[in-house]
């Protein structure tokens, strides 16, 4: 029974982005929120550029498989946007994460961004980089990248523990910019205190809407209101039930 | 955008074998649960080849760095040392040479965790220092909620000899047993949203990390 429930949700979350995809082709409206982070770093990718400066982007270790593989992917996607954006600058994009999957899926992205604007040569592996294999070497192999590679903003975007403070801290001493979000606890905690632009609960999976990276992130951000309103009913309506002795 | 047929290819590709997992685990069918398990299979055979492939990432990274005018190359030089020294010590203890055993205990033991601890130490000063500058950087309601609620809970699980506050704790535990637990589902919930909603849009094809 329980498979059932899940699978009429996953569904009817299908459903919904489809749904919201088309209607958003017909009729492009504002939906979303302001958020400064997004605000600051359009702007920030867009004065790296013309400074000649090198925009990082650090896609956690969580892989991408799991809950925790799915802000890798919403990193991955972030990664495309950005690289485009800023492929005409002198300094490419670089990307770090501490598993292989994501860096090989990193090269992957870069590297499709780079032959899409028919520019293949300019792709080089080295800007989808491993920096460690374990949480803790993964962040001090990333620290040297915000304080060699003459960075102006970081995004990181991923899954990370409470060792994103280190990161935070070294992106602040290096002077450069830093909008972070991770979809563990511990880490958003963590950022909250330490990051210029933290990113809290979902926002991060918003990321992709935000920075115009198609019209299916802007879909499913709405889709995802929906079905949040669905639960919050779903979850009032049982504790009433409960409360009354029903159920 | 223009699709090549290798996009097309690898985004069927990826569409049907997500598609199978997915349906493997919500629906009662043999086949499904076979060709689901046989996937996933597949999947920890490749990961653990991805490790190997992490691995050589780091090290060109590494030799990179060492050939240019990089001024953290020192690093890089102990980093390929370490990595050639380990791979040598574990070799020789694998294959059972000159009688050595525990050499891999012994490196996780006096290097890695000590080194692993110590950057625990650091990142708990790091911690102090960045809930001190919050309030300078970001000086508004929640801030301020974030910065008392943990001092609170600080004070609240600190035990101070002769002094027994049966209130503070109590109001500590609620705090950590009822808003916060309260407000991280919440964080949670949307979590699980967007993390669905990622999946969704790789199994529609809209989101290609694969290529294309």
């Amino acid at each position: 029974m329980v498979e059932l429930y899940g699978l009429i949700f996953v569904v009817v979350f299908f459903g919904l982005i489809l749904v919201f995809a088309w209607l958003g082709r017909r009729r492009a409206r504002r939906y979303l929120r302001d958020i400064p982070a997004f605000t600051k770093l359009r702007r920030g990718i867009g004065l790296a550029v013309e400074a000649g400066q090198r925009l990082h982007i650090s896609l956690g270790w969580g892989g991408v498989s799991g809950l925790q593989g799915a802000s890798g992917l919403v990193g991955l996607s972030m990664l495309q946007r950005i690289a485009r954006a800023a492929s005409i600058s002198d300094r490419p994009p670089i990307s770090t994460s501490g598993e292989p999957t994501l860096a090989i899926l990193a090269q992957d992205t870069l590297k499709n961004v780079y032959h899409t604007i028919g520019a293949p040569n300019q792709y080089k592996p080295e800007q989808g980089q491993v920096s460690g294999l374990t949480p803790l070497t993964y962040t001090a192999g990333a620290i040297p990248v915000m304080y060699d590679q003459q960075v102006a903003v970081n995004l990181l975007a991923g899954h990370f523990g409470s060792e994103v403070g280190l990161l935070a801290d070294a992106a602040e001493r290096s002077g450069s910019m830093i909008l972070a979000g991770s979809d563990s606890l511990p880490a958003q905690a963590t950022l909250y205190a330490a990051a210029q632009e933290p990113l809290i609960g979902e926002e991060l999976f918003a990321g992709g809407a935000y920075i115009q990276a198609g019209a299916s992130h802007l879909a499913s951000v709405k889709a995802q209101d929906v079905m949040r309103w669905l639960l919050v009913g779903v979850m009032l309506v049982g504790a009433i039930l409960k409360l009354a002795g029903v159920l | 955008m223009k699709l090549g047929i290798k996009t097309y290819f690898l985004a069927a590709l990826a569409i049907g074998s997500g598609l199978i997992v997915l349906l493997g685990y919500f629906v009662d069918f043999p086949l499904l649960a076979d060709l689901r398990a046989t996937f996933l299979f597949w999947t920890v055979v490749l990961a653990s080849f991805l490790l190997l492939v992490g691995a050589f990432n780091l090290l060109r990274t590494h030799l990179r760095k060492l050939k240019g005018p990089q001024p953290a190359g020192i690093y890089s030089l102990v980093l390929l040392l370490s990595f050639f020294a380990t791979l040598i010590a574990l070799s020789i203890e694998q294959f059972g040479l000159f009688g050595a055993s525990g050499w891999s205990l012994w490196t996780m033991r006096y290097i890695v965790n000590p080194v692993e601890s110590s950057l625990m130490a650091v990142l708990a000063v790091v911690l102090v220092y960045s809930l001190a500058r919050l309030l300078q950087r970001r000086l508004d309601t929640f801030s301020v909620i974030f910065l008392a609620t943990t001092v609170f809970v600080l004070i609240g699980a600190a035990t101070f000899p002769d002094l027994e506050i049966p209130a503070l704790r109590a109001a500590r535990d609620w705090l950590v047993q009822v808003p916060a637990v309260a407000g991280g589902r919440g964080i949670l919930l949307g979590v699980g949203l967007g993390a669905v909603a990622a999946g969704l849009r790789v199994l529609m094809g809209a989101d290609r990390p694969y290529g294309g």
